[in-house]
């Protein structure tokens, strides 16, 4: 059986035409470059043309799309409409959704839900559904990274599955964005209290019934107590006075004063000059609207007024250039 | 129903013929096809009139892995991308497979197989001679996987730099 097997092989290898890479469909290809790793997909790019193409769609299928879920009422007919917007890395695809498929939110990595448009009419029994149902799922939708609700109007029936809704989706989230909505209840103090991956907080010509103040007071809380961690950037329409001064005067006494960024809209300008009065009587010296650290004298806190709004960042002084030029300095600082 | 001892004839593009038992042609999504599709006479099957052009020396090899793997499960298990790895074929394929790795051979027998499993549909060979051949240019230079794969450059200089510099922002 041996010999015969081996004479066999011969023949086959004399008999055939030559078997190799180039010889193989693109679909075997795609299967062979499916078990190979990025790297190696990498140069297997630099091989020739054929596999490069090869290699170039296995590293475009092996990038996870991820996905962007959009509920908004048309203007015309006020009905609802779901879109889901698939985003590769090469570019984007929207497809309509025409009912909430709890499938396919098991199926998805959803990383941005947005809410925009609502008016009274759509924005009563649709939008209630889905907040439901996106409070039932949140433990499927636990990639949210990103809440952005734009000219959104809830109706008071809605509160109580608002606030589900929050406390579902709220605590994963990075980004928070509530822009231009009226809404019966603002994000809860407590649900702010577990967001510890938040970093970006705008809550921005926006009322809510109840609980705007306890919610902006806990937000600015989460800005000082990652002061020393990460950058955090807070939009707020209500804020007291006294905790905005309690957040400059806890950055005035840090080692290594740090960046972060603090809009308030719709101040008065009484308030303002308040503001600036407190912080004036406590003892920083204050050069040209910029509050200096009394530790490190190239930190300085800059309070810009505007007509109704204020903002508060931290500018951070470093020489450019250290040699013969020392008054060259590079500003560091995050107005966004 | 498949009756475990009913026998299937092979016939091969170079006129010889194998026969075999039920249970290892159900692996094979092509023979199975042909069976119950085409109401073949006395379930013998040629493999060169249906444009499967298998050799005898090849049709033995993928018998030998049949016979092996004849109680693996069905329907073969899809994997998704993120499951997929390289490193976990078994002992006996590897074995299996360490034996055509001959210098006159040049993994001449590689590919026939490869090119074998995918036409008469038996996943686990594939996804193994895939996986085998995977594991060949893994780790390798551009210049060795060119050299395994017999294939020349057909880049020229600034494209080979293009790709390359795309190249650099995502090596990790």
């Amino acid at each position: 059986m041996g010999t015969v097997l081996s004479r066999l092989l011969l023949g086959s290898i004399d008999g055939q035409s030559q078997q190799n890479m180039s010889a193989l469909p693109n679909e075997l290809l795609l299967n062979i470059l499916t078990n190979v790793s990025t790297n190696d997909l990498n140069r297997a790019r630099l091989v020739d043309r054929r596999l490069s193409r090869v290699a170039n769609s296995v590293r475009n299928t092996r990038a996870k799309p991820r996905f962007t879920l959009t509920i908004s009422s048309h203007a015309d007919n006020d009905t609802l409409s779901i879109r889901l917007q698939r985003r590769w890395r090469s570019g984007g695809v929207t497809e309509e959704l025409s009912t909430f498929d709890m499938e396919a939110f098991h199926l998805m990595d959803i990383d941005v839900i947005e809410i925009e448009g609502l008016t009274e009419r759509t924005g009563s029994e649709n939008s209630i559904r889905f907040l439901n149902l996106a409070a039932e799922l949140s433990s499927s939708l636990n990639t949210v990274s990103e809440l952005r609700l734009t000219n959104v109007l809830f109706p008071d029936s809605a509160k109580a599955e608002l606030l589900k809704f929050f406390k579902a989706i709220v605590p994963q989230c990075t980004h928070v964005f509530v822009r231009d909505c009226l809404l019966p209840v603002a994000i809860p103090a407590d649900t702010i209290a577990i967001s510890n991956r938040l970093r970006t907080f705008k809550w921005s010509h926006s009322l809510a019934a109840e609980g705007e103040q306890e919610m902006s007071e806990e937000v600015i809380r989460l800005v000082s107590l990652k002061l020393n961690l990460q950058c955090t950037t807070v939009e707020l329409s209500e804020a007291a006075c006294s905790s905005i001064v309690g957040l400059f005067q806890q950055w005035m006494t840090m080692a290594q004063p740090t960046l972060f960024s603090l809009s308030l809209l719709n101040r008065s300008s009484e308030w303002q000059s308040q503001l600036l009065a407190v912080c004036t009587r406590a003892g920083y010296r204050n050069y040209q609207g910029e509050f200096e650290h009394p530790g490190a004298g190239c930190a300085h806190i800059k309070v810009l007024t505007g007509l109704d709004s204020c903002q508060l960042l931290p500018v951070l002084d470093v020489p450019a250039k250290t040699r013969e030029m020392p008054v060259v300095m590079a500003r560091w600082f995050r107005d966004r | 129903r498949i009756y475990p001892l009913m026998r299937v004839t092979l016939t091969t593009s170079d006129g010889a013929s194998v026969t075999v038992s039920r249970q290892l042609t159900k692996h094979s999504g092509f023979i199975e096809k042909a069976i119950t599709d085409m109401a073949v006479d006395d379930n013998a099957v040629p493999l060169s009139a249906v444009a499967v052009d298998v050799d005898d020396a090849t049709l033995k090899l993928v018998i030998e892995w049949l016979t092996e793997h004849r109680d693996d499960a069905l329907p073969y298990p899809e994997k998704t991308d993120e499951e997929r790895r390289a490193d976990d074929i078994p002992a006996w394929d590897q074995a299996f497979v360490q034996k055509w790795d001959t210098k006159e051979d040049q993994q001449q027998t590689l590919y026939a197989v490869i090119t074998a499993a995918d036409k008469l549909d038996i996943k686990g060979l594939l996804d193994m001679t895939c996986k085998t051949l995977a594991n060949k240019i893994n780790g390798k230079t551009v210049e060795e996987m060119r050299e395994i794969l017999q294939l020349e450059c057909d880049f020229t200089e600034e494209e080979l730099a293009e790709i390359r510099k795309e190249n650099a922002w995502c090596e990790n």
